[in-house]
């Protein structure tokens, strides 16, 4: 009698088991579908990119565009912020950019405006001189790599292969990062 | 049906308008200059599908995506 009960009890824990994963994993697919504003954002996304960039975008998250004014290519990888990756000629990465639009978007819908063809404005002026000044700076210091953080700009111009990782673009905190790197070399070395 | 998509943060919203209908026609010419003069720009695509940016409303023109001023980051 008692194994019966052992039995009977066992089968019930497994259904309860079961129950409990099956609830898992419906509360797990809910939890990482698409809502339907980035699924508005994706379809206009795709919408408006041409062929080879929708191509590139579904193999790998990414697309390519070619500045209307200097003729660079660059690179925007999936997301909100800091995915704009200048390309030079080997097409590797040189050069990260970080631009938003003003208003709060999905992540495609910043993508998109960002693969659109947009005139300079005041803001993307100064921050056009504020890489060109960087750029200078670099030029004229024996170190072979600069960087900056500003309160409204966050690029780095990478020139080295000192530092302790690839050519990629880098958010304010790692710039930050870089930043002690850099003292804390400066000051080893005196 | 001409339509006007402006980003927003639900995606997109789209006005669709007759642009045969003179009264739809400066509504949309007035939802146009209100969104640039808000900083929106404005964004049109080419026969091949180019997107180029706009300036002025051009009624001929079947979709016109508006999206905010982008800024740095």
């Amino acid at each position: 009698m008692f194994v019966t009960l052992l039995h009977d009890a066992n089968g019930q824990l497994r259904r309860l088991l079961a129950a409990c994963l099956h609830l898992a994993r419906g509360f797990r697919e809910w939890y990482l579908r698409a809502s339907i504003r980035e699924q508005r954002g994706l379809k206009l996304l795709r919408e408006w990119l041409s062929q080879e960039q929708l191509a590139r975008y579904d193999a790998h998250r990414y697309f390519e565009v070619i500045g209307c004014h200097t003729g660079k290519r660059y690179r925007i990888c999936h997301g909100n912020g800091a995915n704009i990756i200048e390309l030079d000629d080997a097409a590797l990465p040189r050069r990260g950019w970080c631009f938003v639009p003003r208003d709060p978007l999905v992540a495609a819908d910043v993508m998109l405006a960002k693969r659109l063809p947009w005139k300079r404005t005041s803001e993307a002026r100064w921050r056009w001189r504020t890489i060109l000044r960087l750029d200078n700076l670099a030029s004229q210091t024996s170190r072979d790599y600069r960087c900056r953080l500003k309160s409204r700009c966050s690029v780095i111009l990478l020139r080295s292969s000192t530092l302790p990782c690839r050519p990629e673009f880098f958010g304010p905190f790692r710039i930050g990062a870089i930043e002690l790197l850099e003292s804390s070399q400066r000051r080893s070395n005196s | 049906m001409a339509t006007q998509i402006i980003m927003d943060l639900n995606g997109d919203t789209r006005h669709n308008f007759d642009a045969k209908d003179v009264k739809a026609l400066l509504e949309a010419e007035r939802r146009f200059k209100a969104l640039t003069g808000a900083g929106f720009t404005a964004a049109t695509r080419t026969a091949s599908g180019e997107p180029v940016v706009t300036r002025m409303f051009d009624p001929t023109v079947e979709e016109t995506l508006f999206f905010p001023r982008l800024v740095g980051g």
